[in-house]
């Protein structure tokens, strides 16, 4: 069966408005809405960062959608709630305050976001967390894709988090990352995506995600050389800042180079930036909204994601 | 397509396989023997399941190095018992790792945050690269070898039951011929202060469905399932122990910590995981619950099985209380032992039950008897609402 | 003893971050959890860790948390009598 993208709602550190990116030496932030206007203060008053960016995603996307509450939520996150974990590790290792707080405990499980959002939909469905690094996202993306294989009446809540923390930037920074960056990479960075997908016809298909399982790496060049007519696509590589990257770069060669836009640079690293990505891809296929100026003939839009020497993925969105 | 379950690796304060795990609950001997302060010294005299292997002792039994965090090393030795005796078989097949864990690497990370507040710099920065989740999976993955597709959930204490459900459907959509799915969490300082702080810890040993219960042990360990498509366990003419007939998950969307006093996620899983399989409530011959032996787990527990089986209630009982609360690792483990239930056809005795809780008057199986079990269920909830119930089914 | 239960307002507003509630308009009687104040049982774990950081008292068991956390006035009752333990 054919699945769409129903609606979507990124918190990221790019404003497509005034194409604006918050980043700062190497660090990215997310550009925040004023969440006294979005959740009511009691929801509040205990939630984390992460949870506030997952929420708002969440519940935006899901107004978009006609406020229809889904039949599955599944979210994915690289590192889950580093803000909560890092607390309480910090406290639990300090032999001179030993005071901990259980509220910590609770938001530092990597279901916090996909619990909360099912508490504040009240909403008894399905619910799954993946966890799986840089796949993290398009592993979710495949749980959707089969259980709307399984239900083609139900609708997906899909997102993939990851919140950047001082403690994260320093400890990433310390372990290699102040070294890449002056070789060109773009820097750490956090996000919050959220989408609704079912089999209702809207402007952009979800027409194939190939992950590695399904075939060997030199499978994602086939399939692009067979299916994609490359001068009416864009490639969203996921290469962090022009590292060496043989995959990257063999993917790369089949696209003219100014239908290639490396995403991070407007989100940066972060192991479930894909879902930026596929956020971004939305935008575009949908006439472009705030995004760098393109063709209006613009069908369809993959987007690679690669580690060197690591996982690949591709994803592929197309015009309805 | 069938789904059925051929092979079982489990690791726990029982034993380091299969065959030690079952005899020591056949013979009604628990392993809850530690004292928590070894973990961290300003929590003590806490009993906790811990399993008897050091880190070394794992690391030579399997060949690896013993720096690697012990979520992975415990990981490693169940996965390895399931997938070992078909691993020649298997050989050419789609074959998928599918792990629930809720810490990960937090063990090595917790030495290096100890090492920081001595110094800051002072800490191991290698000690922090396998923290995420999915890099245990991937650990245990490469030395498995030969798979080609690896997840990893975490839906907290059921991540482990939801990762046989996804490696399930994959088998049923075709995407997966063999999956190795359930999952792995070692005993840390983390998780031990973080349980202490919500008071949810018994000082003396657990006692699931009893009236007098105060709280959980935590435990540690793995357990896996090797699932094999029907296709092919009878291309290989491979021993079938048990069939996974049905399996559902749903979300209690009540509170952070505490399931629905009427037991609204809870009674949906069991309910739907019949229905998938188009099981009737009365063929059911024993549920492993979940069982933790918190107040509130037992109650929400109780009130849905009996809003499920009316008067028809199966035999039950909970498992942790011998190998404590194993968190991601636990719904794993039980679905080991739910299965072995199956192919002996004996029950599992609860231990410590007295009194029944007065909310439900419910009586768990208390004798390691035979039993005739055609059907078994194994429950799992975890924070956020996540429950999880699976249905193992016996193969003629 | 109402110096006591001052402060335990102002603390457990600040502690449980209760931006729309005024301390001094928590009545000492006035139930703190479900219909009162509106407050649940994880504000009651985070009650306790306050009460071990601040008065020194150490509560470990859910039971007991829930008998003494009543109200305002029966937390600050709970603190006088253990004062001089």
């Amino acid at each position: 069966m054919e699945i769409y993208i129903n609606s979507s709602f990124a918190i990221s550190p790019y404003d497509s408005s005034r194409n604006f990116i918050g980043m700062k030496d190497g660090r990215f932030a997310c550009i925040e809405p004023d969440y006294d206007n979005i959740l009511d203060a009691r929801q509040l008053r205990r939630m984390s960062r992460i949870m506030k960016m997952a929420l708002t995603a969440a519940k935006k996307a899901i107004d978009d959608n006609g406020n229809i509450n889904p039949d599955a939520i599944i979210t994915a996150t690289g590192l889950g709630c580093l803000e909560d974990t890092g607390t309480f590790l910090t406290k639990i290792s300090d032999p001179d305050n030993r005071m901990m707080n259980p509220t910590s405990f609770i938001q530092s499980i990597h279901n916090t976001m996909a619990g909360q959002i099912s508490l504040f939909l009240r909403n008894t469905c399905y619910n799954n967390t993946f966890t799986q690094t840089s796949l993290s996202f398009e592993h979710a993306l495949f749980d959707a894709v089969m259980l709307l294989n399984e239900k083609p009446d139900n609708s997906v809540l899909l997102g993939g988090i990851d919140e950047l923390t001082t403690l994260k930037f320093d400890l990433a920074e310390r372990l290699h990352l102040a070294e890449k960056r002056s070789n060109g990479y773009y820097g750490q960075g956090e996000g919050s995506a959220f989408f609704t997908l079912s089999g209702h016809k809207s402007k952009v298909i979800v027409k194939e995600f190939i992950l590695p399982f399904m075939g060997d790496h030199s499978d994602i060049g086939n399939y692009i050389e067979a299916k994609v007519d490359t001068n009416d696509a864009i490639l969203l590589s996921g290469n962090p800042g022009n590292l060496q990257d043989p995959d990257d770069e063999t993917i790369k060669q089949l696209f003219e180079d100014d239908r290639i836009i490396d995403y991070k640079q407007y989100c940066g690293d972060y192991p479930t930036s894909s879902s930026f990505a596929f956020w971004m891809a939305n935008q575009l296929l949908n006439g472009g909204i705030g995004m760098p100026d393109l063709d209006s003939d613009l069908s369809d839009v993959i987007i690679h994601h690669s580690y060197p020497g690591n996982s690949q993925s591709l994803i592929h969105l197309c015009r309805s | 397509m069938k789904v059925h379950v051929i092979g079982t690796g489990v690791i726990s304060a029982l034993g380091e396989n299969s065959a030690a795990n079952y005899h020591a609950l056949s013979n009604g001997k628990h392993g809850i023997t530690a004292d928590s302060s070894y973990l961290d010294s300003f929590v003590s005299g806490i009993p906790v399941a811990r399993v008897m292997q050091s880190n070394s002792e794992l690391a030579e039994m399997l060949t690896v190095s013993d720096r690697l965090p012990r979520t992975a090393l415990l990981g490693m030795t169940a996965a390895k018992e399931a997938v070992q005796p078909f691993i020649k078989e298997m050989a050419g097949a789609r074959i998928g790792y599918i792990s629930g864990t809720t810490v990960g690497g937090m063990d090595l990370t917790e030495g290096f945050f100890r090492q920081e507040m001595k110094g800051k710099g002072s800490g191991k920065l290698s000690d922090l690269i396998y923290h995420e989740c999915g890099k245990i999976s991937n650990l245990i993955a490469k030395e498995i070898g030969v798979i080609d597709f690896v997840t990893t959930l975490n839906t907290a204490c059921s991540s482990s039951a939801n990762a046989i459900m996804l490696a399930s459907r994959m088998i049923k959509s075709g995407y997966l011929d063999f999956a190795i799915a359930g999952g792995t969490d070692a005993l840390t300082a983390f998780t031990l202060n973080g349980f202490n702080t919500l008071l949810l810890l018994d000082n003396e040993l657990c006692r699931p469905f009893d009236s007098s219960r105060k709280g959980l042990n935590l435990g540690e360990g793995a357990g896996y399932l090797l699932l094999a498509s029907e296709k092919m366990s009878q291309k290989l003419g491979i021993d079938v122990h048990a069939e996974v007939s049905g399996y559902a998950n749903a979300s209690d969307a009540y509170h952070q910590t505490a399931l629905s006093e009427d037991g609204t996620g809870p009674s949906l899983v069991l309910k739907n995981a019949l229905e998938i399989a188009g099981i009737h409530p009365k063929d059911v011959g024993y549920i492993n619950l979940h069982g933790t032996a918190t107040t509130n787990n037992d109650i929400a527990e109780g009130v849905a099985i009996k809003k499920v089986f009316g008067d028809n209630v199966p035999a039950f009982s909970s498992t942790k209380a011998y190998t404590g609360h194993t968190l991601g690792a636990s719904g794993g483990i039980e679905a080991v032992f739910t299965v072995q239930s199956i192919v002996n056809q004996k029950s599992i005795a609860a231990l410590r039950f007295n009194t029944p809780m007065p909310e439900t008057g419910l009586i768990p199986v208390t004798e390691s008897k035979p039993l005739k079990i055609e059907h078994a269920l194994s429950n799992s909830f975890g924070f956020g609402g996540n429950c999880c119930s699976l249905l193992f089914s016996r193969k003629h | 003893m109402d110096e006591l239960k001052t402060n335990l307002k102002k603390q457990i507003v600040e502690c449980l971050n209760l931006k729309d509630v005024n301390p001094e308009s928590i009545d000492d009687n006035a139930p703190l959890f479900g219909e009162g104040l509106g407050l649940d049982s994880i504000d009651a774990l985070e009650i306790v860790v306050l009460l071990q950081q601040q008065y020194g008292i150490k509560i470990t068991n859910a039971e007991e948390a829930k008998a003494i956390m009543q109200s305002v006035a029966s937390i600050a009752a709970y603190i006088e009598s253990h004062k001089s333990n």
